[in-house]
């Protein structure tokens, strides 16, 4: 039980990061925005009322603290960072970048896709669960995963 | 080819997990021989690319976030002892115009803090924790008993010492990090330093309760039974031979101390030897010879269960031994 609230926690707080990534543009801007929404999940007055789903609310508390967010820095004049790097930083950069592009063509993947590929990558599921979670079969499932994952390698590539 | 392609490429997730049925293995593969392009999707398929690039990044997110979300408990806990802290400090002084009580209050507070907060910090968590909560323990006794104006805290100190060590001593030695001698006897310092601490335990107890003069009784009749562990714990340590032989003779010694106990512990606090085994009978179960009787099916079947392990444990050897 408690394996399965942190798979489920885990997806939920990927998803939401995936979403802050693309709103963002930002790794470490969407990480910050991602805490600060779980935060607020967990403590604000702005309790969860369940007329939307779960995850279209916390995207919607993001999308609230992003463009706070982005306020701010309008204000602040921006320094804009060209410390140098060396080769680490600069592999550590590349993998950031296709991270982030992954995170894109994951977004443009239709359902049941996209849903099936998060589960299994971000909640670590197996896949009788992802199949449960579908009312479909384990072997629905692993079929759906590997096709994602075919597809995302074309979405790679087009891009 | 004996299938169309669709049809395999449905098998192919299955067959890359190892999932499928032998059967369909064989057929997959043969398949696989003759059709470049299903070895190239398959090619395909197993490449994790991009799926290690999202956990990788998952990962690093998630530990940022417990990271983040432990300091955060700490900041919001060392804020509540802090003021909690502050506010017993000036009532203490407001008061009794001198701080008294507001030591236990600290002492009391660190104990918390030691299970609650030492736990999310950095580091050896267990060692750091087990020691921060055994020494603040100590500290809240011993302010406890300077303002109560107890003379009690020895036993109390001793004793709650002997059993954190008994629970929790195996674990924090075996997770020290050490060197030399120490390391490779992990379970004599263990076994060392608890009979220490019974030892300790029992002087503290009969000091306490006046009993000084009677010391030799108490230590006697504890000295039995740590001898017997002590004697199994060597025979499984360092005692050179198989599984099977230390456990038999685990088993006979096991059934030849139970069975003298009475006799030696009489010895002890009478100074006469009993020998209860000898009337043993086993046409009377009266209560007088229950004792004798019982003791005396222990030490037989558990010498006879000992020698059938230690028989079982020199053949397991010498055919090892052929074998090799």
């Amino acid at each position: 039980m408690a394996q399965d609230f942190e798979q489920i926690y885990k997806t939920y707080y990927m998803k939401v990061y995936s979403y802050a990534l693309r709103l963002s543009g930002n790794s470490d801007l969407a990480e910050e925005i991602t805490q600060k929404t779980f935060f607020k999940a967990l403590t604000s007055e702005s309790v969860y009322r369940g007329d939307s789903s779960l995850f279209t609310w916390l995207c919607a508390v993001a999308k609230n603290l992003f463009y706070d967010e982005t306020r701010k820095n309008k204000k602040q004049c921006e320094l804009t960072n060209d410390a140098a790097y060396d080769s680490g930083m600069e592999q550590q950069l590349l993998n950031k970048d296709t991270a982030f592009r992954v995170h894109q063509v994951l977004h443009n993947l239709e359902e049941p896709y996209k849903e099936v590929f998060q589960l299994r990558v971000f909640g670590e599921l197996p896949f009788l669960k992802i199949g449960e979670l579908f009312s479909k079969t384990e072997n629905w499932a692993r079929v759906t995963y590997y096709r994602a994952r075919l597809k995302i390698q074309e979405g790679m590539e087009d891009l | 080819m004996k299938y169309p392609c669709e049809v395999i490429r449905d098998l192919l997730p299955a067959y890359c997990d190892d999932v499928c049925s032998c059967e369909s293995r064989q057929t997959v593969e043969e398949h696989l021989n003759e059709c470049p392009a299903c070895s190239d999707l398959l090619k395909k398929m197993r490449d994790t690319r991009y799926d290690d690039c999202l956990a990788n990044e998952r990962d690093n997110v998630i530990k940022r976030h417990k990271k983040s979300v432990s300091k955060i408990l700490i900041k919001a806990e060392s804020a509540v002892l802090l003021l909690t802290l502050l506010v017993c400090f000036t009532v203490n002084l407001a008061v009794s115009h001198t701080l008294s009580w507001f030591f236990i209050v600290l002492c009391s507070l660190a104990v918390f803090a030691s299970i609650t907060a030492v736990p999310l910090l950095k580091g050896k968590r267990f060692l750091n924790t087990l020691f921060s909560f055994t020494v603040s323990l100590m500290l809240l006794l011993l302010t406890c008993c300077i303002y109560s104006g107890g003379n009690w805290f020895f036993i109390a100190a001793i004793p709650t010492l002997f059993g954190l060590s008994v629970v929790f001593l195996p674990i924090a030695v075996y997770k020290l990090p050490q060197n030399g001698f120490l390391a490779r006897n992990k379970g004599l310092t263990v076994m060392a330093v608890n009979t220490l601490l019974l030892y300790l335990m029992l002087a503290v107890c009969i000091i306490y309760t006046d009993g000084a003069g009677y010391l030799r009784i108490p230590f006697l009749c504890a000295a039995y039974p740590v001898a017997a562990v002590w004697i199994c714990f060597l025979i499984i340590r360092y005692l050179k031979v198989n599984g099977l032989v230390k456990a038999g003779l685990c088993t006979a010694f096991g059934g030849a101390f139970t069975a003298f106990v009475n006799d030696v512990i009489n010895l002890i606090i009478t100074g006469e030897w009993e020998n209860t085994l000898i009337n043993a009978d086993f046409s009377d179960w009266s209560i007088e010879l229950i004792n004798s009787n019982v003791f005396l099916i222990v030490l037989i079947s558990c010498a006879v269960i000992g020698a059938a392990l230690i028989i079982a444990g020199i053949i397991a050897a010498s055919r090892k031994k052929k074998n090799v």
